[in-house]
């Protein structure tokens, strides 16, 4: 009942950046786009796929692609 | 009078948490319904343990703590079901040290970022762990869970034991959640114990008293995941399967669940979050279907009117509840 897309959303939030609606947009068309690529040429690692996209994003860009530093910490 | 014999018994409780650990465990299983129960409460208890060892004592949120829990419980599972390891010992070592090196890895990446990212990027490893799990099914049984594990006897010295018997399992529990609870007691009352706390209560005031934090939260976390290994470990043991599920993001919701619920920062906080938890989902179970429900509904009234959680308040000092 919804509990995998709270995952996802979780996701977009944090790749785009806490508190900002233009990455919220982007991290989603982002994180859509991967996975249904993922999804087409590799569906195995479709599911694995958006968590290694937020860690890869959180490791370099600590506050997300769009998101001030500092927030939320 | 009751108010006072309560409190007394609390405080006597706080004062020797050991004794009282090993004293309320061993009447435990002839307390609760069946004893496989008291064996839940024990590991999960255990479980809770290591989460409030990182959470309550240490100010970090995980929100992937069902990856330890997972590799200790796979890492005991196949070792006993695919690499046809006889002894229990060797077993358990095994799905021990995968949680700490697991815990090592993960911490080490996580504790680079703190807050939310932090919490967010210790369940992205989880998750990554559980699809792994999922797909790699040749050694974890994927979907279908880890099967066939063989119980065999415990290697003593000069004698084996059969833990066919659920309460000489629960026994066998019993001792090894006793060492780990009396190994906690010993690793709070440390200084690097106390280093913990000064990093929850104020992590830059910690830096500038000269601690290397990022050393000590790290070790901090694999402590953690070593207590949540063992619990998994154990949790093969007695379910003689690993279900996949062990590994997915709502195990490590039910361990925040349970640890806020007895009191995150308390000693017994944890068990007794636990054992209200699994206490409570097994009577309701039997009356209605939703009980997570009306377990969702006692969590959210304690969040909301005592934050200390069951333990937390009933240990608080006096005017300070």
């Amino acid at each position: 009942m919804g509990v995998e897309i709270i995952i996802d959303c979780f996701v977009v939030v944090v790749v785009g950046g806490m508190g900002s609606l233009a990455g919220a947009i982007v991290a989603g068309l982002l994180i859509g786009e991967i996975v249904s690529l993922t999804t087409f040429f590799a569906p195995r690692l479709a599911e694995i796929v958006v968590f290694v996209v937020m860690a890869v994003v959180l490791l370099v860009r600590p506050s997300g692609l769009f998101g001030e530093a500092g927030l939320a910490e | 009078m009751i108010r006072q014999a309560a409190r007394g018994l609390t405080a006597w409780v706080t004062a020797h948490p050991i004794v009282a650990f090993i004293v309320f465990f061993a009447v435990f299983p002839f307390l609760v319904p069946y004893q496989s129960l008291a064996t839940q409460v024990l590991v999960f208890g255990l479980f809770a343990l290591g989460f409030n060892l990182l959470y309550g004592y240490t100010g970090l949120l995980s929100f992937g703590h069902a990856a330890y829990y997972g590799l200790g419980a796979y890492g005991t599972g196949i070792a006993l079901a695919k690499l046809k390891l006889t002894s229990l010992w060797v077993a358990l070592g095994l799905g021990f040290g995968a949680a700490i090196v697991g815990g090592a890895v993960v911490g080490f990446f996580c504790l680079r970022r703190r807050g939310i990212y932090f919490a967010m990027l210790t369940l992205a490893f989880a998750q990554m762990l559980y699809f792994i799990a999922f797909h790699a099914a040749d050694l974890t049984g994927g979907d279908d869970g880890l099967r066939g594990i063989p119980l065999h006897p415990l290697g003593l010295p000069g004698m084996s034991l059969s833990l066919r018997h659920p309460l000489a399992f629960y026994f066998f529990s019993y001792v090894l959640v006793v060492l780990a609870v009396a190994a906690l007691k010993r690793i709070l009352d440390s200084p690097f114990g106390a280093v913990l706390q000064a990093i929850r209560e104020n992590s830059d005031r910690a830096v500038a008293c000269g601690y290397d934090i990022n050393r000590i939260k790290l070790l901090s976390f694999v402590f953690s995941a070593s207590f949540a290994g063992l619990a998994g470990a154990l949790d093969a043991l007695r379910l003689t399967v690993v279900p996949v599920d062990s590994l997915y993001y709502t195990t490590s919701a039910q361990v925040v669940i349970m640890t806020l619920l007895g009191g995150a920062g308390t000693f017994f906080g944890p068990f007794v979050g636990a054992a209200t938890f699994l206490v409570l989902a097994d009577r309701l179970s039997l009356f209605i279907e939703s009980w997570p429900l009306v377990i969702g509904v006692i969590f959210m009234a304690f969040v909301l009117f005592l934050p200390r959680g069951i333990w937390g308040t009933l240990t608080a000092p006096e005017g300070q509840r």
